[in-house]
């Protein structure tokens, strides 16, 4: 507390004050009435300033003005705490956070976490923790390598990582299957299906690395996900003609044939139950492929029709049988007719 | 639909079985516990319808002709009995393998014997929409035709898994007592009716 005088309203006259650093406020002496509150002191100690031109005249001439000069700065330090903040409760502390797991530029913290025999006097939880952030960033990191070769935008990454990093919190995923490519393919074929980009498993698979998974391990997965974040959509026929027209458009098949294609896997998803929609998919568009040539010599090979769809011709092949017996009821009228049909290389 | 769904040569009780057909059983999980350590490298020596192999799993794979059951025997004296179509069958098979321990000279009792899982499969004879079940019933339904062909309804009451095929073949697994088989094909017969697809 400091004395000073200041006229209060209260008493008509000069009175000492009193100064509460804490609070900030300015109190009468003679009958405690508050002048000011919360003000922040001015009158604070002054301290000598040492300057660099004292230091440098070693040898007791020179300008004793300059001198005199300098000892007049004086330099104002506040006192060590905010008495706002004080008052108000308010605890600071200083937070030093790890890089955004959305960062681009994860592969340094990465290589640090290969050093971990480094770290020295940190305790074996710290380590954990440390190498479960590592193991995390290097498998986001891997699905945003994923997505990419995939060619998906950004909204659809950003959300099958958001799911990955919540499946890692929940520790959903345990032993040899945490960070496992089943789970990453797993992931994001969730998502893409849950943003209305649908894709198969074969595509997300064919660019999941070295290690081709099992898709009972990737089924797996898929129902943990399912179990615990409720995520993707049950399979309807929508999405396999979504699908169906994205690979006419990887193929380059013209509008009417997409067309086509898509009235003809509407009914033969019905007919047809016991193939998976992906070789039916594949097997439409193989045969209304042929019809759409003139001559029908010109059409795309099955090995073409097969690499575009991620599948085995002999897949596509058993598809095609089916799909060929029931050709007439199958192929619109205005797209083919029947010497047409009748035409359709027999597999 | 009566007449055609008899088990063996019984007629169908209709009061139990309102649908008119009946789930077969096709396989029961057991365990038991022989209440005694077992050396597995003797008994895989000394008997002639034993397999074991460490590196690829630590337990003697024994099996007997009648009933046609294999048993998965442990060093900790637990054993696993799989393969039997009934109950009884599978009490027997497990008492069956108790007798060859004891046989081989260990002092093998039989206790805390209980059927853990009972597997059962029929044919509603009707293909039915899948798409639209797993739409309808989302909650307890798992649809992924490019991983597996058959739905996967998870029934919360009883507490049974239903595999559901395109053709109207159900299996139904998860069940401890063969009325929790029956009462959830009961449950589901009619959701399959609902689902029924028209045959063009």
């Amino acid at each position: 507390m400091t004395a000073d005088e200041e006229y209060c309203s209260d008493c008509k006259s000069y009175t000492p004050l009193v100064y509460d650093h804490k609070a900030g406020d300015s109190i009468c002496s003679e009958c405690g009435l508050v002048l000011e509150s919360r003000s922040i002191e001015e009158e604070i100690p002054k301290l000598r300033l040492y300057g660099d031109k004292l230091e440098d005249d070693d040898d007791g001439g020179g300008d004793h003005e300059d001198e005199d000069e300098h000892q007049e700065q004086v330099f104002s330090v506040s006192d060590p705490f905010n008495p706002l903040l004080l008052t108000s409760g308010a605890d600071l502390t200083t937070l030093v956070t790890h890089p955004s797991l959305y960062d681009n530029n994860n592969s340094d913290m990465v290589k640090t976490c290969k050093n971990q025999r480094g770290i020295k006097n940190s305790n074996r939880a710290a380590k954990r923790k440390l190498k479960r952030d590592c193991d995390l960033v290097a498998a986001l990191l891997t699905m945003e390598q994923m997505a990419n070769n995939l060619g998906l935008a950004r909204s659809i990454q950003n959300h099958a990582k958001e799911l990955y990093k919540k499946a890692e919190d929940r520790r959903v995923f345990r032993g040899r299957r945490r960070h496992s490519r089943a789970s990453m393919v797993a992931c994001l074929y969730l998502v893409c299906q849950e943003e209305g980009f649908p894709m198969t498993l074969k595509e997300i698979q064919s660019v999941s690395g070295e290690a081709k998974e099992k898709n009972k391990h990737i089924n797996k997965a898929i129902g943990v996900f399912k179990k615990h974040f409720q995520v993707g959509r049950n399979y309807d026929k929508t999405q396999a003609l979504d699908l169906g027209e994205r690979l006419c458009t990887d193929l380059g098949l013209g509008n009417h044939v997409i067309k086509a294609v898509r009235e003809v896997l509407q009914k033969a998803l019905e007919l047809i139950e016991r193939s998976r929609p992906s070789s039916v998919m594949a097997a439409t568009i193989y045969m209304v492929d042929q019809l759409s040539s003139d001559n029908m010599m010109h059409f795309r090979d099955i090995k073409e029709v097969a690499k575009a769809c991620r599948l085995k011709e002999y897949t596509i092949k058993k598809a095609y049988r089916d799909l060929h017996a029931l050709a007439f009821v199958l192929i619109p009228s205005w797209y083919a007719n029947a010497e047409d049909i009748k035409r359709l290389c027999n597999i | 639909m009566a007449e055609q769904a008899l088990e063996g040569s019984q007629p169908v009780d209709l009061t139990k079985h309102p649908s008119g057909i009946v789930p077969t059983l096709q396989n029961i999980v057991s365990t038991v516990n022989l209440d005694c350590k077992l050396e597995l490298k003797s008994i895989a020596l000394q008997a002639r319808n034993a397999e074991y192999n460490p590196k690829r799993f630590a337990a003697v794979i024994m099996r007997i002709r009648e009933p046609k059951t294999t048993a998965l025997i442990f060093a900790s004296g637990k054993m696993v009995c799989t393969g039997a179509k009934s109950e009884q069958q599978s009490k027997l098979a497990a008492r069956k393998y108790a007798r060859i321990i004891q046989k081989l000279g260990f002092p093998a009792k039989f206790k805390d014997f209980k059927i853990q899982n009972i597997v059962g499969s029929c044919d509603v004879k009707f293909p039915i929409r899948l798409e639209g079940l797993a739409y309808s019933h989302s909650a307890f339904s798992s649809y992924e035709p490019e991983l597996f062909p058959g739905l996967i309804y998870r029934m919360k009451q009883p507490k049974i898994v239903l595999l559901i095929f395109v053709s109207g073949k159900i299996v139904l697994t998860g069940a401890k007592v063969r009325d929790e088989t029956y009462t959830a094909f009961e449950n589901i017969y009619p959701v399959l009716t609902e689902f029924r697809k028209n045959q063009q």
